[in-house]
């Protein structure tokens, strides 16, 4: 694909892994609507097997949108230049499973359906099993029993596991989240992402995983990249950026995270004074 | 002295109920979306309601400002029980800021004549003090006078949030309730409105209750803090007290389930 000039010198993925092991590599990716508004601004970022990379950003910053481009599944209407090779398989968990998965179709009959398309020549029992063996893999208590359920028989965390359980059913190399926690209340969305953790170290699966929240990233990825603006801000590890950003827009993120500022603030806030609920 | 405000046994149900559902066989049991909850609030105080999805929050603050009606129980405000219909001043002051603001505001109006409009019905200023007093408000939130010609769908979203504040503010009330009013708003945009709900309460003295699914922010902004689940307080008290040492389970569970940045510290080496 056609490389795009630019204007201004980019922010660029200065690790070198080992080419060898590079499962996913974005070169320069640019993504404009039909009218030329950039969306996304020339973003390279490499993957490498079983690694762990957060795109963390505002809305509108352009990381769902260049996580999409990956699978290709970006709106029609944009034009996108530059290069993507994702040479392993990719699966992709989205944000709102009521809406990803199809209201008409069994939660098994889904799983088995992929695992199926993806496993030519199996029988159906096969997918059957295959199905209730994911399923119990993703943590769904009773999955025989589940296999028949309908989407709007589950809970939000349930119907997100049916989901991964999906992604699961394509052996994928990288596993591609777009805020799969967002629309899950804080203690589902904490299983959820030991699950991801978990599955993630035992199939040595490379992960992406956009989200908007800071703290949501550190708990499952070692590695962070930045956007603002459909541009690259900083990468690098995780744990490095946080204990030392290099960029004005990182410290600013880290910045408005609360729970940073309580600890900053100390114990008892001086300024607020307890009422007494009673 | 009674407090500001004051919740008394109260339950919510939703469902099919009354004597027309149940000739149309459509009663059954109904919805218990409020379960007997009783809880004080006293004035100038912040306090942080918490709680999951369905817990009952949102409804058992949205029948304090009178958008649904208690099967049982009793609210009182100022020592007197809020009626059914209620007046002019006790609609005024109590006010409330949605989680969205794109779609609780009029997209039709400019921002300034949403501020005006409820400034003169409910005769807040001298028709003549009218313009001072938008302008005063934006101020007061901290937007740009250049916004008041504006209307919803060329402000971001914490501008947008910015004036639903500014209109709560307008009607001078004495509680202000924030309904996830920033949940739907960017980490940094965030931080910058609830440092503004913060600083309001202070030079206003309004009692604000914060309706919120995040922990994180009830300590930010509160010193007092309210637990609920499937429509019971299970825990209140002192936000240091809760959080430091909560006594109820499921408290706990839910400080040990927050998404900390501590993870990335913790694993470092690792």
């Amino acid at each position: 694909m056609r490389r795009r000039p630019t204007k201004t010198s980019p922010v660029t993925d200065t690790r070198a892994p080992d080419t060898d092991q590079v499962v996913l590599s974005v070169r320069h990716l640019h993504l404009e609507t039909e009218d030329g508004t950039p969306l996304v601004q020339d973003l390279s970022f490499e993957l490498a097997r079983g690694e762990t990379l957060g795109i963390v950003g505002e809305s509108g910053s352009g990381k769902s949108l260049s996580l999409r481009s990956v699978l290709g599944i970006q709106p029609e209407s944009l034009v996108l230049t530059g290069g993507i090779d994702c040479a392993a398989r990719a699966a992709m968990v989205f944000q709102e499973p009521a809406t990803a998965l199809n209201p008409t179709m069994r939660v098994g009959s889904f799983v088995a359906g992929v695992w199926r398309r993806h496993h030519p020549g199996e029988s159906r029992s096969a997918a059957r099993a295959a199905a209730i063996e994911l399923f119990d893999q993703v943590g769904i208590v009773d999955p025989a029993k589940r296999f028949g359920a309908w989407p709007h028989e589950l809970s939000g965390g349930m119907r997100q596991r049916v989901m991964i359980a999906g992604a699961l059913a394509t052996s994928p190399e990288v596993l591609l989240c777009d805020e799969p926690t967002t629309a899950l209340d804080v203690r589902v969305q904490a299983q959820i992402l030991a699950l991801l953790h978990r599955l993630v170290v035992e199939r040595e699966m490379a992960m992406v995983f956009v989200s908007h929240d800071l703290a949501v990233v550190s708990s499952v990825c070692e590695r962070l990249l930045v956007m603002r603006h459909g541009e690259l801000v900083e990468t690098g590890p995780l744990a490095d950026v946080v204990a030392a950003p290099g960029q004005p827009y990182t410290r600013d993120l880290l910045a408005a995270n609360l729970a940073r500022r309580l600890a900053d603030r100390g114990a008892s806030p001086a300024s607020l004074t307890t009422g007494g609920v009673s | 002295m009674a407090d500001l405000l004051e919740i008394d046994r109260v339950s919510v149900h939703f469902g099919c109920s009354g004597a027309l559902a149940r000739l149309l066989g459509l009663g059954g049991d109904p919805v218990v979306a409020v379960d007997d909850v009783t809880l004080s609030i006293p004035a100038g105080t912040a306090t942080g309601i918490v709680g999951e999805s369905g817990s009952g929050k949102s409804t058992l603050m949205r029948s304090v400002m009178g958008l649904n009606r208690p099967a049982s129980g009793e609210i009182r405000f100022r020592g007197q029980p809020l009626a059914g219909h209620r007046d002019l001043a006790t609609r005024r002051a109590i006010q409330m800021v949605f989680q969205d603001p794109g779609t609780t505001l009029n997209p039709a109006r400019t921002v300034g004549s949403t501020l005006e409009e409820v400034l003169a019905v409910h005769r807040v200023v001298p028709a003549g003090e009218v313009d001072a007093r938008v302008q005063h408000l934006l101020d007061l939130v901290h937007l740009p006078a250049s916004v008041r010609d504006a209307r919803p769908r060329r402000l971001s979203g914490g501008q947008k949030q910015r004036v639903g504040i500014a209109r709560a503010l307008a009607l001078e009330p004495d509680l202000l309730i924030a309904d996830e009013a920033t949940s739907a708003l960017d980490v940094v945009v965030q931080a910058s409105v609830l440092d503004l709900l913060a600083e309001l309460r202070a030079t206003t003295g309004v009692t604000l209750v914060c309706v919120t699914h995040d922990l994180d922010l009830v300590r930010y902004v509160c010193a007092d803090a309210v637990v609920m689940r499937h429509g019971r307080v299970v825990e209140q008290g002192p936000v240091d007290e809760v959080f430091a040492s909560p006594r109820d389970p499921y408290t706990a569970e839910l400080i040990a389930a927050a998404p900390s940045l501590a993870a990335a510290t913790g694993r470092q080496g690792a």
